[in-house]
């Protein structure tokens, strides 16, 4: 065990929720996943809106982003499902497409780089599934969870299924669920599961009550059936779970849900023992106490 | 008084009609005030039943092109006229759930080259690029590729929407979408990691590489160009 | 083969370009191509014309070669294997041997593929008929030779289409092989209860016919078989049909049941789809034929591990019989009729709709036993998960059907045995909501928008879309379908207490194995291919062996039953012909300079070769009815003493010489 990727932090992560870099930083190290930084990487860019405006600029400024990694002869790792969808799907177009990684080249030249499709890219859930494996994280465990999640994969992570053969299923994933009750926490079945979070598309940055009504579906459907915590792998859909709450709350004047949410990385940091404060839970807009009282 | 050449090329019709004879004027003139009383009757009733259709709407919905579909399934590689309308998309559609959102009738009418409606519609944004509808389609139809594909087209003709605007801005001045804010970097040293991430934010000389390749795209053409468009709820 | 080289002095070809109407000629500079013909040595006259094959244009080549004395003809058309057979007969009539004649496809192989290139494809034409013209110029007379039929058919499949096809056969006065996998004749059809649009019960009309076929002089029927080895071509194949045993004495067995009572193993029964269970000796419906149990091997305790005999010792009749043993028959028959039918289409990969996880979420056929007063629930539709009926139930249409992520072909039965099942629904119970939830409604069958039109006058609800998702609802356990009304175009959500699939049919899990042992190839939606789609509908792609039934592609029972009369009728033909023209395929073995090696005896695919013994050595020997004239070996024999008639080593290199040149 133990594998050295180029960590590709994105914007939402480190530009709103570092506690989920934070956590990231401590916690995969000690179980076999060593970190790279990306010096001077950009945003992926964004697949719902920059993808939504111009292609052509989408899929320049990431191949410069594979560049920086392809340089340091890493594999990409990201844990933000969106960068995950820009990163992983153009570097398959430039890959599968001469004719397109020519005019991207012709490009990135000018910045004095040049993509050669040496690297591929990860999505964590992905490498602590395959190379980690549940019974590894099970093992780094010392302190088990204990409550019910709410296991949310979104929506990049496992589609386009064509571009993720590692997923299987994309109607019925069962990865996350199974990574989630490694650490010792019950996946509770909601009406759902499967739904978009509504924050994607540029759909949160334009039209928020739309993205919103989207969201109250999910959360409702995670509190009827029981979840103490929602559970992701994205900071986007993190922030939509997280913030979304609050603005329901103030825009419609909906009671709190009061749903506290954890990226993985934090979850498996808390279930290793570390401290809410160390891995920056108490950072998000919703309070944790709901949970941080339950736990050993 | 009778205007005399109106009255010649009456009795010239009357003659035609009636012939050279004893009686045709005062018959023609019977039917003329006949027809004239019936037709003032009918407008009348018209009038009345009409649905008053403002002529600038009348003007406003411009005739299909229909390269518009060519130009679509050109430029994304998904042939839009595969589609056989089962609907399928718009019942997978988070989206589509809650709003008029109908992913189904925007490919339709682009394959119908109804261009002009498709590309100005605030629905077109409400996708959130989810591919539920990708992976259940019958035809087989990446819906997503499609749509993303008119966005572009929407925003090459200046169609975008402010806040749309916003977040590119973001992108072109700092090289993130979401750039850093105050409250992030305090807590960025509370948890022990750099005050600017190890990004564009730390390194200056990338963020012009970025910016040098966001304008040889023409990204910032783009978005210049772009009409403030307001954002509403659909 | 002498007169060949004496023929070259006196060569005279006639090279005739045909336009295929715009198929070639909008493409293909067809005058450009005569032109360049009319210069090639040895070439009399060229010409083109719009379509070849058509009157005028055979009676042009016809003429040409009682005026001008042509005496070899390239005709530069489409396939071969459209019209080489028209242009043979042109020859034929006009007093030349039908050999004499090489088409160059032009159209195929050039105009359709190169639509966008009309420069290079008439270049491509002009090699492609220099490379005829030279061929031509080495071609030789040959004779086709008459080969005695063996007057019989082998029916693979004791489905309808197999029984009808048997039956149709067998009435003519000819004998019949019936090859039936099962334990009993009856199929798919043996399974549904009514069939539409009449709504009468498939067992009042279908046992008869399994009677007659069982009980028919003419025809042999073989239970529990299959086939598993075949040779030989059109009026002479020689075949293997493994029978398994059945272990109960066919002509004993009373069918009393006793045993299957008493037998301890009980199995999930295929016929009910897992619905029911079944014992290790069973019968697979009251109206099976033949009327006997049958002990399945796979499963019977004894068999396996050598105890119980249970059966054995109850069976008044002694019809048990566990010295059975499996034979394999050799038959020799002059024509094939393959109806092996289909399956049900596994909605399992659908994960959207959960088959397999929802207890009522039940397949079309799975309905259609329910419906079945000898089925699982003695006729009643009932919930699965409650057992009792359902209030609201709803058919999903083109399930794995017309859905480019499984199958694209429509399987034109699912819209009606839904609309069929919707009525009996309500029929046994008025009070309760049906709803088909469609694409398109395929009604074109004789009484079938009649049919329709009947279910919405029952009551039964359109609606237009396709459903995206099923849920069940934890507290109800009622099942939450998603869909878009698309003729309202609004998207919604409701509750039903029973969702039917209406899956279509795939191709049967064994037909790959019998397209390999028949060489009959599949078409790319995996059934059996037939050998034109509109003109030779009931002909498999190899000269005598013919399609019935769902083989060929998802069919209803009026055109499986028709298709099946046709294949019979094209079986007939080589059996009342009496004899059969073989081509000249074969190879010509000079067997001066054969050296009896063995080589090509080994190599030959077909096994159509073997050694025969000379005075003073051994010579390779080909049987004409086997060989199928692939060349393999004309290619081995290190002699050259093997010589492919039809391509000769000059005719292949002076075309590779003159496309080099």
């Amino acid at each position: 065990m133990g594998r050295k990727y180029a960590l590709f932090l994105g914007c939402l992560i480190p530009n709103r929720y570092p506690g989920i870099e934070a956590a990231a930083r401590k916690v995969l190290p000690r179980i076999g996943i060593e970190l790279a930084d990306m010096n001077g990487a950009s945003c992926c860019p964004a697949p719902g809106v920059v993808k939504s405006f111009s292609r052509p600029a989408w899929l320049a400024v990431a191949a410069r982003n594979l560049c920086i990694a392809e340089d340091m002869a890493l594999d990409v790792l990201t844990f933000c499902n969106g960068c995950y969808g820009t990163l992983a799907d153009a570097n398959h177009s430039l890959k599968a497409d001469r004719a397109l990684r020519d005019s991207v080249n012709s490009k990135l030249k000018e910045v004095g780089m040049v993509f050669k499709g040496s690297v591929g890219v990860r999505h964590l859930a992905e490498v602590l599934m395959k190379e980690v494996t549940p019974e590894g994280i099970r093992r780094a465990v010392t302190k088990p969870l204990g409550l019910r999640a709410a296991v949310h994969y979104g929506c990049h992570l496992i589609k386009p299924k064509v571009l993720r053969e590692w997923v299987g299923s994309a109607e019925r994933p069962t990865f996350l669920d199974e990574l989630t009750e490694a650490l010792g926490a019950e996946s509770v079945e909601w009406e759902d599961k499967m739904a978009c979070c509504g924050a994607g598309g540029g759909v949160r940055s334009a039209v928020l009550d739309v993205s919103l009504r989207m969201l109250n579906r999910k959360l409702l459907s995670a509190k009827e059936a029981g979840a103490d915590f929602i559970l992701n792998v994205c900071p986007f859909c993190h922030l939509q779970f997280d913030r979304g709450q609050i603005e329901l709350q103030r825009l419609y004047g909906l009671q709190p849900y009061d749903m506290p949410v954890l990226h993985y990385v934090q979850a498996l940091g808390l279930a290793m023992g570390y401290g809410p404060h160390e891995l920056g839970v108490d950072m998000n807009f919703v309070g944790m106490d709901r949970i941080l009282s339950k736990l050993p | 008084m009778m205007d005399d050449a109106l009255e010649r090329a009456f009795r010239e019709r009357v003659a035609k009609r009636f012939g050279m004879k004893k009686g045709s004027m005062s018959l023609a003139i019977e039917e003329a005030i006949r027809e004239w009383m019936r037709s003032e009757e009918e407008a009348k009733g018209v009038k009345e039943a009409k649905v008053e259709i403002p002529l600038e709407h009348v003007e406003e919905a411009p005739p299909p092109s229909p390269e518009f579909a060519e130009e679509i399934i050109r430029a994304s590689g998904e042939n839009i006229n595969k589609c056989i309308q089962c609907g399928n998309c718009v019942a997978s559609c988070p989206s589509g759930r809650i709003t008029a959102y109908n992913s189904r009738r925007i490919i339709r009418k682009a394959s119908m080259g109804y261009k002009e409606e498709v590309l100005r519609s605030i629905e077109l944004w409400l996708c959130t690029t989810c591919y539920t509808c990708v992976e259940r389609c019958p035809r087989k139809i990446d819906v997503v590729n499609a749509i993303l594909t008119m966005r572009n087209m929407a925003v090459e003709n200046g169609w975008m929407l402010d806040p749309h605007k916003v977040v590119s801005m973001n992108l072109m001045k700092t090289g993130h979408a979401v750039p850093i804010d105050q409250a992030t970097r305090e807590r960025r040293k509370e948890l022990g990691l750099s005050e600017l991430p190890p990004t564009v934010h730390q390194y200056e000389r990338a963020l012009l590489d970025v910016q040098h390749i966001l304008k040889e795209t023409g990204f910032f053409e783009l978005v210049e160009k772009a009409q403030p468009q307001k954002a509403g709820s659909a | 083969m002498n007169d060949v080289r004496a023929d070259l002095k006196n060569l005279k070809i006639g090279v005739y370009v045909c336009h295929c109407g715009k198929n070639i000629a909008d493409v293909v500079d067809v005058k450009r191509v005569a032109d360049f013909a009319s210069k090639l040595p040895g070439v009399e006259v060229a010409r083109e014309y719009l379509h070849m094959c058509d009157d005028v244009g055979q009676e042009m080549i016809s003429k040409d070669i009682m005026e001008l004395g042509i005496n070899r003809v390239v005709v530069a058309a489409c396939s071969p294997k459209v019209h080489e057979l028209t242009f043979r007969d042109t020859l034929r009539k006009a007093g030349l041997n039908p050999y004499l004649l090489e088409m160059a496809n032009i159209r195929e192989q050039c105009s359709w593929v190169h639509r966008s290139d009309p420069d290079r494809a008439t270049e491509k034409a002009i090699d492609l008929v220099k490379m005829a013209v030279a061929k031509a110029r080495w071609l030789i007379p040959l004779e086709t030779k008459a080969v005695e039929v063996t007057r019989s058919a082998l029916v693979i499949g004791g489905g309808i289409a197999g029984i009808q096809a048997a039956l149709d056969v067998a009435d003519n006065g000819y004998q019949v092989y019936l090859v039936e996998k099962g334990p009993s004749l009856g199929g798919r059809m043996g399974q549904w209860s009514k069939v539409f649009p009449t709504m009468d019960c498939a067992a009042c009309i279908l046992t008869p016919k399994m009677v007659s076929a069982a009980q028919h002089p003419k025809i042999k029927l073989l239970t529990n078989s299959e086939l598993i080895e075949a040779s030989g071509s059109l009026g002479n194949f020689k075949v293997k049909i493994r029978k398994r045993p059945r272990y109960v004495d066919e002509e004993k067995c009373t069918a009393c049941g006793l045993c299957a009572q008493k037998c301890p193993v009980r199995i999930p029964n295929e016929v009910d789809f897992g619905m029911s269970s079944r014992k290790a000796i069973y019968i697979t419906s009251p109206n099976a034929v033949p009327l006997a149990y049958s002990i399945d091997g796979e499963n019977c305790l004894y068999l396996k591990r050598g105890i119980c005999r249970v059966c054995e010792r109850v069976c008044e009749a002694k019809a048990i019989d566990f010295d059975q043993k499996e034979e394999v028959l050799e038959l020799r028959v002059g024509s094939i009729i393959v109806a092996i039918g289909y399956d049900p289409f596994d909605p399992t990969p659908l994960e959207e709709y959960g088959f397999g996880r929802y207890k009522d979420v039940v397949t079309g056929p799975m309905l259609e036993r329910m419906t079945d007063p000898m089925g699982p629930t003695g006729g009643a539709i009932l919930r699965p998960s409650t057992g009792k009926p359902p209030r609201k139930v709803a058919f999903i249409q083109c399930v794995g059907s017309r859905d480019a992520r499984f199958n694209l072909y429509c399987s034109r039965v699912c819209c009606m045995y839904a609309i069929k099942d919707s009525l009996i629904i309500k029929e046994q119970n008025p009070e309760s909501d049906v709803y088909i939830f469609y694409m398109d409604i395929r009604a074109f069958g004789k009484g079938y928008e009649e049919f329709y039109l009947r279910s919405q006058e029952a009551g039964v609800k359109f609606i237009r879309g396709k459903v995206s998702s099923i849920r069940e609802d934890p507290r109800t356990h009622e099942l939450v379908l998603r869909y878009e009304d698309t003729l309202l175009g609004t998207a919604l959500e409701d509750s039903f207490d029973l969702v039917v699939l209406s899956v279509g049919q795939v191709p049967r899990a064994d037909t790959d194995a019998i397209s390999k042992i028949l060489g009959i190839p599949r078409s790319a939606d995996g059934f059996l291919m037939e050998a034109h789609p509109k003109l030779r509908p009931n002909d498999a792609v190899v000269d005598g062996i013919y399609l019935a039934g769902s083989a060929q592609y998802p069919k209803d029972i009026p055109d499986a039953v028709a298709q099946a009369s046709g294949a019979a009728a094209r079986a007939l033909i080589p059996l009342s012909m009496g004899q059969v023209y073989v081509e000249p395929i074969s190879p010509l073995i000079e067997e001066d300079r054969c050296g009896g090696c063995g080589v090509c005896v080994k190599l030959c695919p077909y096994g159509a070769l073997k050694l025969e013994e000379r005075e003073d050595k051994r010579v390779a020997k080909v049987d004409e009815v086997l060989c199928k004239g692939c060349g393999t070996c004309s290619a081995a024999c290190p002699s050259g003493a093997v010589r492919s008639r039809m391509f000769t080593e000059e005719q292949i290199l002076s075309m590779i010489s003159s496309a080099a040149g």
